[in-house]
């Protein structure tokens, strides 16, 4: 029994030191814990925790993105292009062409690693920096301004109270928990990044399985962008800098296995809420932003560490 | 040759999980002789050298060196004393130069800096020495396995080995190379340099051993100065272990219908011209050593790697299986040979791996239904007693025997018509081995057709009906039920006889 709880502990350990960090904090400072502010990192978090979704599904196959943060600035312009105030398109055309530019290059992605055989890091590599410098090209380097309202509402705006953000959050979590754990594709993203020799001879489309995983990907830094855009009211070119390392160490923190096969949404989550809590607490606190890096480094470097711990004892 | 002993193992025991692999071994190696160990597959060879190089640890026994007890811990250790192996799969870096090869980890330097002329002519020293002429300053990829060998052996040699163990070294290079590996190891040998020689091919045994220690099951079963022996004796030694009587009995023997027909079967440089009717029922092994080319030929066959030539027909009908899925939506089964690597998924829980052909079938609009994902893997872990902590267990930490069983449930739940099982005891203790062989029995039994690939002899001639020989990707011969025995096996296994 005791044993039993202790094992539970381990496997939730993520979980229990995102609820010690928040004690800490709301002892170090009253703001903490009030409703508000809590609103304000899940906000804060939200871009971040999109890309951790799509991020987890890619490296559950065993591969990595790295070019979500440049997905999200092309999306941001290209939704911005169709939503300048004076454009006349309705809402909905700059919605569909940035979730489809996201989409475009996941498949790009997804057809080089499954077809083409480019190791994960090789392609995604060469696609976030090609896809910067579309985003460059396209605008000249020079964000666009002047969005319509219903376009910046889709972020800033509120529902019942609560910022429409955490909508967009709490719906790629229910869908991709979903995809993972309820479908038969959840079941084979497990299987290719677990062992794909074996997948491959049990008759599952490894590369189909491959290709959706990059496209859903793509889908969700396309959302980002397009939430990105609206939450600055422009599209910029230098958007998304550096979201693609924030979206793995969500996901590395929260237990996914850079090797494949193992991990969830659920540590995601909750790694995006520990780099989110850190950040908002050291915010409160009035400790430098350079510091902060170097705690979310440490973070990482510890979350992994006990991961690597539990297994070898288990 | 002196009589002088250059190592001596003695009463070696070693155990892998429990079971015993070598039951109290002894080896004495001369200076300067060839001493050939021979033995089936699994009967210890490897695991023994392994031992000697510091690969594993031992459990019990000692090893001298020159007399001398020594305690040899990991192969830098075996290397400082003088001893050296040369795999089967060759150790050298391809993008490296031969000379580069040679001097890896002791590079000749001033300061830090490779001399790398220096290096060059002490390496194409070396080669000489053994009389070869290869350039130095070339790349070790460009080079044929078998002048990769000669550049191991001369590393071998100007790293002052004193005894060389040779896994195999015949089993990929041609009959002209072989002579000429032979010529270098007599001269070497005349050097007092000690060779151990593993083979299957026992015409070069007698040509190059002048002593032969044998192994059957872990244990030493003869040894002797290579005069006193003759091939039968030698094959006899091997394989002539009594039957144990855990194969079950089969009653209704296989019908007539043919069920897979296979024609002229082909693909480069892994096997040729490959023939064979399976009909209902039947149990139809293929026998070999390993490399022999069976499987390549039933990962063709199934799909995952494509036919260059041959006709393959289920039921009449002529298909063409080009990927594992229409393998197995015409109800074939590949249980493979590898199966940490190929068979299961070990970060995955029992019942995923259950269910990873089926998932389709028991999922409605792309949805799993865990219910019934529960009540299937229940099920089969009950019919084939899967000794598992629950569903949710780690198949990385069920038994060998148990994973197996795992790779079994799945392909059964899709109710396959053929079963192609590539080596399905391989690694495993003899109580699962016994539930196997029974589960597969079963299945002739119900009507399923089975090929069944081994190289344990016992196995093909406990459980098959007909057993076709493999030889160098070759058909060597085909075996009726009352034919097939231990020694016709090997002889075609070796081809040191073509049937027919």
């Amino acid at each position: 029994m005791k044993y039993k709880v202790m094992a539970g502990l381990k496997k939730t350990s993520i979980f229990w030191a995102l609820l010690l960090l928040v004690i800490i904090m709301s002892i170090l400072s009253p703001s903490f814990l009030t409703g508000r502010n809590l609103a304000n990192v899940v906000k804060q978090i939200s871009i971040n925790g999109i890309l951790a979704v799509g991020m987890t599904v890619v490296i559950i196959t065993g591969g990595i993105d790295l070019s979500v943060g440049s997905i999200v600035s092309l999306s941001s312009i290209v939704a911005a292009m169709f939503a300048v105030a004076n454009s006349g398109y309705p809402l909905f055309v700059p919605v569909i062409l940035a979730l489809s530019t996201g989409v475009l290059v996941g498949l790009f992605n997804g057809a080089g690693v499954a077809y083409a055989k480019f190791p994960p890091f090789i392609i995604t590599l060469s696609s976030m920096t090609i896809v910067r410098g579309i985003s460059l090209l396209v605008t000249n380097g020079i964000p666009i301004f002047g969005l319509s309202d219903g376009l910046i509402n889709l972020a800033n705006g509120t529902s019942l109270g609560i910022p429409n953000l955490i909508y967009y959050l709490i719906a790629v979590f229910a869908a991709g928990s979903f995809l993972l754990n309820f479908t038969v594709f959840g079941r084979h993203l497990y299987a290719v990044g677990g062992n794909e020799i074996s997948a491959n001879s049990s008759g599952i489309h490894v590369n189909f399985v491959k290709l959706a995983a990059y496209s859903i990907s793509g889908f969700c830094a396309g959302l980002a962008g397009l939430l990105a855009a609206s939450r600055i009211t422009s599209g910029n070119p230098t958007t998304g800098e550096g979201y693609e390392m924030n979206a793995i160490a969500a996901a590395v923190i929260g237990g996914v296995s850079m090797s494949g096969g193992k991990g969830g949404l659920i540590g995601t989550i909750i790694g995006a809420l520990l780099i989110g809590v850190v950040q908002n607490g050291l915010d409160i606190l009035g400790i430098s932003a350079y510091y902060q890096k170097v705690i979310q480094g440490l973070i990482i470097m510890v979350a992994v560490f006990i991961d690597i711990r539990n297994s070898k004892n288990s | 040759m002196g009589n002088k002993e250059i190592v001596r193992m003695e009463n070696i025991k070693k155990s892998y999980s429990n079971i015993e692999v070598l039951h109290g071994v002894s080896l004495t190696v001369k200076e300067g002789e060839v001493h050939a160990l021979l033995g089936e597959n699994g009967a210890g060879k490897s695991t023994l050298v392994k031992v000697l190089m510091g690969e594993e640890k031992l459990d019990e026994g000692e090893v001298f060196w020159e007399g001398r007890a020594i305690k040899i811990s990991n192969p830098g250790e075996a290397q400082r004393t003088g001893l050296s192996m040369i795999h089967q799969e060759l150790n050298l870096i391809p993008d490296m130069t031969i000379a580069e090869n040679m001097f890896a980890g002791r590079e000749m330097k001033k300061g830090c800096i490779v001399r790398k002329q220096q290096q060059n002519r002490a390496a194409g020293e070396a080669l000489k020495r053994i009389g070869l002429e290869l350039e130095p300053k070339h790349k070790v990829r460009w080079l044929k396995t078998a002048q990769m060998q000669m550049v191991e052996i001369a590393k071998a040699v100007s790293f002052g080995a004193r005894l060389i163990i040779m896994d195999e070294p015949t089993s990929s290079i041609s009959q002209g190379e072989s002579e000429k590996l032979f010529a270098v190891i007599k001269r070497l040998k005349a050097k007092g340099i000690s060779f151990i020689y593993i083979s299957h091919r026992l015409e070069e045994i007698f040509y190059i051993a002048d002593r032969i220690t044998i192994l059957r099951d872990g244990t030493m079963v003869g040894e002797g100065d290579t005069e006193f022996f003759d091939k039968d004796s030698l094959i006899k030694l091997m394989v002539g272990r009594e039957l144990k009587d855990y194969y079950p009995v089969r009653e209704n023997r296989s019908e007539k219908r043919v069920v897979l027909s296979a024609k002229g079967l082909s693909r480069k440089r892994e096997f040729q011209d490959i023939h064979f009717e399976l009909r209902q029922g039947e149990i139809l092994g293929f026998g070999g050593l390993v490399g022999a080319g069976r499987t390549e030929m039933v990962m063709a066959l199934f799909g995952l790697t494509r036919l260059d030539g041959g006709e393959v027909e289920l039921f009449g009908n002529s298909v063409h299986l080009k990927t594992s899925r229409s393998a197995i939506a015409h109800k074939l089964a590949l249980i493979p040979e590898d199966r940490k690597n190929v068979g299961l998924n070990l970060q995955g829980n029992v019942t995923d791996n259950i269910m990873a052909v089926t998932e389709k079938k028991y999922s409605r609009f792309g949805c799993i239904n865990y219910k019934k994902r529960k009540i299937m893997a229940s099920e089969m872990i009950d019919k084939l007693s899967i000794k598992t902590g629950s569903l949710n267990q780690l198949t990385g930490k069920l038994s060998g025997g148990n994973q197996q069983k795992v790779v079994l449930a799945k392909w059964l739940l899709n109710e396959p018509d053929i079963l192609i099982l590539d080596e399905p005891t391989r690694g495993i203790d003899v109580g699962s081995k016994a539930e196997i062989y029974k589960l597969i029995n079963d299945m002739a039994q119900q009507g399923k057709s089975i090929i069944f690939i081994s190289s344990e002899m016992p196995e093909l001639i406990g459980m098959c009906d007909r057993v076709i020989v493999l030889c160098e990707g070759r058909m060597a011969g085909t075996l009726e039920k009352e034919e097939i025995t231990q020694e016709k096996i090997m002889a075609l296994a070796s081809g040191t006889e073509v049937s027919r």
